[in-house]
This record gives C-alpha cells, structure tokens and sequence, in this order.
C-alpha cells in the first residue's frame, strides 16, 4: 500500500474562483478512444452552448461552445485534433431548455447524457451513456467517487465541498430512475470533514445511503478499488461493474449531469486544480472546457524553465504538456507545473517494493524484464493487462526504473 | 520525463545501502571490541578488496564508473568479513572480497542482476582455493585472543544465560551478540529494507523441525550465525524473491533445507550452503508463487509446480550434501568461476555484435 504525502491540506479550503475566458478555445475533438465528427464550418458564428461536433453510438459524444464566438481551424496538437473558437465575449447563448426531472424517462436520459457531452471525469472520460446502459433494477449500488487519490488535485474536494447540495439532488434523481437501493459517496479520510456536508445534503434530498471513509491510500479512487472497498466485490479488470450490481461515477461526472438534467446546460467547463510546485502554491478554478494550456500558464505558473514540466491532469497519472496549445478537456482534473526530476534509473535491486505497493497485486519489475527480452508470454503470465497504469510502481522505485513506460510499451507488444 | 508518474519517492538504492549499512554498525563494533586490529584487519581488507574490485572491474567490465557509488560493495566486505574467523589471514581475505564483487556481482551485470549472494560467494571461493587455511582446525582456535571482558563488572547486571545474548566472541565476527543482529534486523524491518516473512518463516521452520526431530544433542549450530544469516543474507534484496507469498515459501524452504544440511552433519558451511541453494531458486520461487492478480482466481496448477520446485530444492540439497561428503565441493566452484567466465566471454562476443 502506497501513501504519497501531500500538501492538500494547505490549500484544500481556498474557495473557488473563475478564470478570465481567452480569447480563444481549443475545443478537444477527441472523445472516448474515437474522435468527433464536426457540426460547425470555419468562420460560423457559434453561440454559447451550441454542439460543435459529436458522435452518435453507445460510446458517443459530443462537445459544446463554452462561449459565443466564431470557429476557427482544426489543429492537431501532440496527435490529437482540437477545434478552434474565437471568443466574441458577447457571451450570448442557446437558451436552454428547461426540462422536468420527475418526467424523465431512461432512454429520454441517456439521450441527455449523450447530447449534453457528459462523459467521465475522472480521467478515462468513459461516455456516460454507455455507463447508463441499464434498466431500472439492474443495479444495487450507486458509488459516487469521491476520492481524489491523485496527490495535488483537489478539484473535486472543491466541488464535494460548495455544491453539496446540488450533487446530493441530482443523486436522489439518478437513484428513483433507475431504482438504485443505495447511494454511496466515497472520499479519502483526509477529507472527513466533508462527510457531514455531505450527508446532511443526502437526507435532505431524501437519498438512500451514505457517506464512507476510504484509507488515505493510493490509489483508493480506481473503480476496483473503490468497489472493493464499497461493497466488498472484488472484479476483474475489464468487467462491466453494472453486471456485478454496481455503477461508480465520479463526482463532476455527477454534478455535469445535475446542470444537464436540472438547468439544460452542457458540459461546458469545470473545476480544475492549478499547482505550481516551486511555489507551493494550488487553488481551483472553474475553466471552460477547452481552455488552452498557454492561457492559463501565462497567468498562473511561474515562467516555465527547463527545470519545470508541465502536466494535464494528476501527477501520477497525467500527461505532459508538450505543447502549450493542449487544452482542458473533460476528464483533466488539473494543471501542474513539477520540478523535472533528474534521476537516472539504474538496475533492479529486486526491493519488491513495486509489487508491495501495486493495488492490482502485480509484480511491476517482472514487466520491465520481460519487456526488454520481449518475452510476451511471461508478460501474460504476470497479467500485464491487468494493470491499471495507476504509477504506484514508479513513484516507489528507488531504482528509478520507469516502469509505467515498460508497462505500456509492454502492452504495446502485446496487441 | 515525459511518462507519468512525475513524482516520485525519495529514496534511491543509494539509501536502501545506507541503512543496511547502518544496521550493520552495532555488529561492526562488537567484533572490534571483541578482536581489536585482529578483526579490524580482517573486515578492513575484505571492505577495501571489495571496493576497489568493484570500481575497477565494473569500469573495466561494466564500463560504469558509477558503480561504486551505491555502498552495496562495503555491504558485501561487511558481510564477508562476518562470515570470517577473525585469525583469517589478510590476503585471503582480500582474495574473498575480489572473487565476491567479480563472481559474485560484477560477471552477472552489476548490482540486481547477481542472483548468489556475493558475500556467500566470496566464502565458497576463499574455501576453494584456500582449503588448508581455511579449513585448518586453528583457524576457529580464536580462545587466546579474544578480549574478555571484565565478568565482574559486565555481569552484575545481568544473569550468565542472558548476558551471552549481548556477548559472546565464539565463531565468525558476525555472530558475536544477538541483541545487535536483531537491533540491525529491527531497524532494518522499521526502514522497510527487510521484511519480516523469510526471517520469520526460516527462524520458525528450523526450530521446529529442530523440536519435532530431536536427533540426540549432535545438531549443532550457531544461533548468532543463524541469526545473521536470517537477518543480513538470506533477505538480501537482489537474491531473495520480491513478493511476500514466494518470501514466505523462500523462508520455509531454507529452513527446511539448513535442518537437512545439519541432520546430514555439515558443520560451518551449512548457513553459506543453505542459502546459496535457495538463492538458485529465488527465480523460480518467484514465478511460482506469484501472486493472483487483483479478480483472479487460484490457479490449479500451482499446487503442484509448488511440489515440483520443492522436489528440485531437496534434490539439489542431497547433492551438495553428498559433493560434500565426498570433498569435491570446490570442483562446483571451479565449476563455477569457470561457467561465469564463459558466460561473460559469450555475452560480451554478442554484445560487441549488437553494436556493430
Ligand atoms: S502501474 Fe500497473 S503495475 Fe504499477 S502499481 Fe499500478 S497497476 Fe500495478
Ligand atoms: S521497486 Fe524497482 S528496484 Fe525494487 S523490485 Fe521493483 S523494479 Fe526492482
């Protein structure tokens, strides 16, 4: 078991502010492992909330102007494709469509999911839609994902913490839809003081279940973990939850669909971390979706030396920034700007400390051996693809052997 | 780095030394205090043999100079020198200590890629190749020079049995107090540099076979050589498993295999013996009793590679018993150096052929 020290606590409880829109938005076009076909032409006036492109399908998608503005080129940035928006800061928007909530039927919701952009948050961005692709019934626990494990972010604390009450009603939504026995939420025992916010929210919306404290330990907010730790299952890696009676959707998942459900808004920004290590400095922001990653350094991060990099998402299992055009997308919780490390990685002292700390119980250092013979069989023996990428393994190494890039090169031979 | 993860922990192998050797320091100074110059001749010159080798084979052969930066080269002269008698000539010593970095790491790639444990190595060939010595009943003859000290005053506090825990200059250097051995294992278990299951499940196999087949008072051991052993050799990172199932299989079977060597009346050698066995199979152990991953389920064929592997272990046990008896165990020395050196001169043929 693996605990990373952190300094959450010295900034966890900074409010939420708003970063000034660009003037221009690099909006992603890529969903879940497919990208999005455009609905826009070049040099269209778009308003705030109109669909700029999506794709239709169990694992379909779609993504919204945050802003009024006019589209721009297509670029491709670091292989992935983004859109460009203009912003006219007219901000002038689609009206959104009130809906009843009580009127909802579950087909007529998963086309809400899938016409209102709602994927996962949490970094996968699995679309919602093929997560709901259940009937009433089918499911008996609903587990809310509250456990921010990735150290530095704390964009969902943020959000748990000042939207309470609106995630607690699109809950009770979501568990009279689909007749979910039980609603868990689950947060990190360093955020305890949030569970009676929490669950204060959760009776007044009349929501059955509660509110459970998960070991400070990473990575507690991976779905197995946080199943197993919910509700005692213990599935295999590529399972469908839904089968074993269980659905888990992380908090800002959750609270894109209330705007969806509750006020006919699309996914169209949310609750990002910025952290800047030389400063020690984190707070949260509400950023539109599509944010470019050069908007946001300029303003926030000390000037970017060679000693720093920046990353997308979480520091253990974000991406690096190569190029500053890369933007927020929905599943990136964060942008951080880390010191370069310079260790050079040596030979494996066979410590076993990768294996101890692995939630998927592998033995990491086997990969990276098996790797550098190319041995695919003794990499299926040691279930490679049962690994979840969490980095668990590197972070502890004290060979520095970067074994998350052995682990998907590994997996790279094995297709 | 481009790759998450982008941070990382603190510690690097150059720690993970530091505190073996740190461990190793109360029982450093409880063999000076028990030998004076006579021990600190014995442990200097197994340390600088095995630093010196290490630099200048691994620049030579690994064409690394960082090699010698990582500690684990004065570990390995420590432990060495532990294994030692402390009326052990110099030159020996520093015959032992090059043949533990060459043959023992160096010749295997370096640090981690070794899969005997160096110190243990460079005793087989101290044995090997300087039988007489090494083997000499005076060796072990260390009655004259040990410094006793004064009973009156050391043992007011304490009753006779238990004052032997904390001193008693009998057998090799490493083995002189136990209450050092085990505040070196302690803190090494506090520092997470050891784990508790080889020595538990070692410590635990062979009193209980020791208890459940009480062969007369002929079994004879050291507990402080056993001690070290199950503290400092048998957990070294490199040669034993890495995860706990195959730790606690490794243990068990070590235990089993030192009771036999004993029952089979091998004296002095059969901490060095038992372990090197083991360690030839730390491969296999690992595999066999790797883990399920998370949502799998038992595997049915391991039970019986477990069989299998166990069957090996035995076996290879009864051999090494029987080169014993016969006296040609420094023919599998020989044996030995002579692979390793054939295995290098192979590897470096391809190597060179992969760079051109
Ligand atoms: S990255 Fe994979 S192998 Fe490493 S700790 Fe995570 S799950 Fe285990
Ligand atoms: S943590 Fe690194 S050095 Fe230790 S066993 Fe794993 S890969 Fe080897």
């Amino acid at each position: 078991m693996l605990f990373i020290p952190d300094k959450k606590h010295y900034y966890k409880n900074n409010d939420l502010s708003d970063f000034a829109t660009p003037k221009k938005l690099h909006m992603p076009l890529f969903g879940f492992k497919s990208p999005l076909e455009l609905l826009v032409s070049k040099g269209q006036r778009v308003l705030k909330y109109q669909q700029l492109a999506h794709k239709e399908g169990l694992f379909g998608s779609s993504v919204h102007a945050p802003v009024s503005g006019v589209v721009g080129d297509v670029l491709t940035i670091d292989e992935w494709d983004y859109l460009e928006v203009f912003n006219d800061f007219l901000n002038e928007s689609e009206v959104p469509s009130p809906m009843n909530p009580e009127a909802i039927s579950i087909p007529e919701f998963r086309q809400i999911l899938q016409g209102f952009g709602i994927e996962g948050s949490g970094g996968a961005r699995f679309p919602s839609t093929a997560k709901y692709a259940i009937e009433a019934g089918d499911v008996e626990t609903l587990i809310i994902n509250g456990a921010e494990c990735e150290p530095y972010l704390m964009a969902d604390y943020a959000l748990m913490k000042n939207y309470a009450q609106e995630l607690a009603l699109c809950i009770a939504f979501i568990q009279r839809l689909f007749k979910i026995p039980k609603a868990i939420i689950g947060i990190e025992n360093q955020h305890r003081n949030l569970k009676p916010i929490l669950e204060k929210a959760l009776t007044n919306e009349e929501v059955i279940g509660g509110v459970k404290l998960l070991s400070d330990f990473y990575p507690q907010g991976g779905e197995l973990q946080l199943i197993k730790s919910v509700t005692g299952k213990t599935l295999k890696k590529g399972s469908i939850p839904a089968k074993a009676g269980v659905i888990v959707n992380n908090v800002a998942t959750i609270y894109a669909i209330y705007r969806a459900v509750f006020k006919g808004i699309p996914y169209t920004e949310r609750i990002v971390t910025l952290f800047d290590e030389a400063s020690q400095k984190g707070r949260n922001y509400w950023v539109p979706i599509g944010m470019p990653v050069s908007a946001i350094s300029d303003h926030f991060f000390r000037p970017t030396s060679e000693h720093f990099s920046l990353v997308i998402g979480g520091p253990m299992m974000g991406r690096s920034v190569q190029d500053e055009g890369m933007a927020i997308h929905k599943g990136s919780g964060g942008i951080l700007s880390l010191y370069k490390s310079s260790y050079q990685s040596e030979n494996c002292i066979g410590c076993g400390y990768c294996a101890d700390v692995c939630p998927q119980n592998l033995l990491p250092m086997e990969f990276s051996k098996n790797v550098e013979k190319q041995d695919i069989n003794q990499l299926q023996n040691y279930y490679l693809q049962d690994c979840i990428e969490c980095g668990a393994c590197a972070y502890i190494c004290p060979s520095r052997i970067p074994l998350v890039q052995d682990i998907r090169e590994g997996k790279r031979l094995m297709l | 780095m481009n790759s998450s993860p982008f941070i990382s922990a603190s510690s690097s192998t150059r720690s993970v030394m530091i505190d073996v050797i740190i461990a190793l320091l109360p029982l450093l100074v409880i063999a000076l205090w028990a030998f004076g110059e006579r021990a600190f001749v014995v442990v200097i010159s197994c340390i600088l043999s095995c630093l010196l080798v290490n630099v200048l084979s691994g620049y030579v052969i690994l064409n690394k100079s960082k090699v010698s930066m990582d500690g684990s080269a004065i570990i390995t002269g420590i432990l060495l020198a532990f294994t030692l008698s402390p009326l052990t000539p110099w030159y020996v010593c520093v015959f032992g200590g090059s043949m533990a970095i060459l043959f023992g790491k160096i010749l295997w790639g370096g640090l981690g890629k070794n899969r005997f444990n160096p110190a243990l190595v460079g005793r087989e060939f101290m044995t090997a190749f300087f039988p007489f010595i090494m083997n000499g009943g005076s060796l072990w003859d260390t009655g004259l020079y040990v410094n006793n000290i004064d009973p009156g005053e050391y043992k007011i506090f304490l009753s006779g049995h238990f004052s032997t825990i904390i001193y008693n200059p009998t057998g090799a250097l490493g083995e002189y107090s136990l209450v050092a051995i085990s505040l070196g294992g302690i803190y090494l278990l506090i520092r997470n540099r050891i784990s508790w299951h080889i020595p538990f499940t070692f410590l635990v196999t062979l009193s209980l076979v020791q208890s459940l087949l009480p062969i007369g008072n002929t079994i004879q051991f050291s507990t402080g050589g056993v001690l070290l052993g199950a503290v400092f050799m048998a957990t070294d990172m490199p040669t034993s498993p890495t995860h706990r199932n195959a730790k606690l299989y490794f243990g068990m079977m070590l235990g089993l295999v030192i009771s036999l060597l004993l029952y089979s009346g091998v004296h002095h050698v059969y901490l060095s013996y038992g372990i090197l066995i083991m360690n030839a199979f730390m491969k296999q152990i690992g595999e066999v009793m790797k883990p399920n991953a998370w949502g799998h389920s038992f595997q049915k064929d391991t039970l019986e590679k477990i069989g299998q592997t166990s069957f090996h272990i035995l076996l290879i046990t009864f051999s090494v018993i029987s080169l014993h008896k016969a006296d040609v165990i420094n023919w599998l020395i020989f044996g030995y150096a002579g692979y390793m050196l054939f295995k290098f001169y192979d590897q470096t043929q391809f190597k060179t052929r992969a760079l051109f």
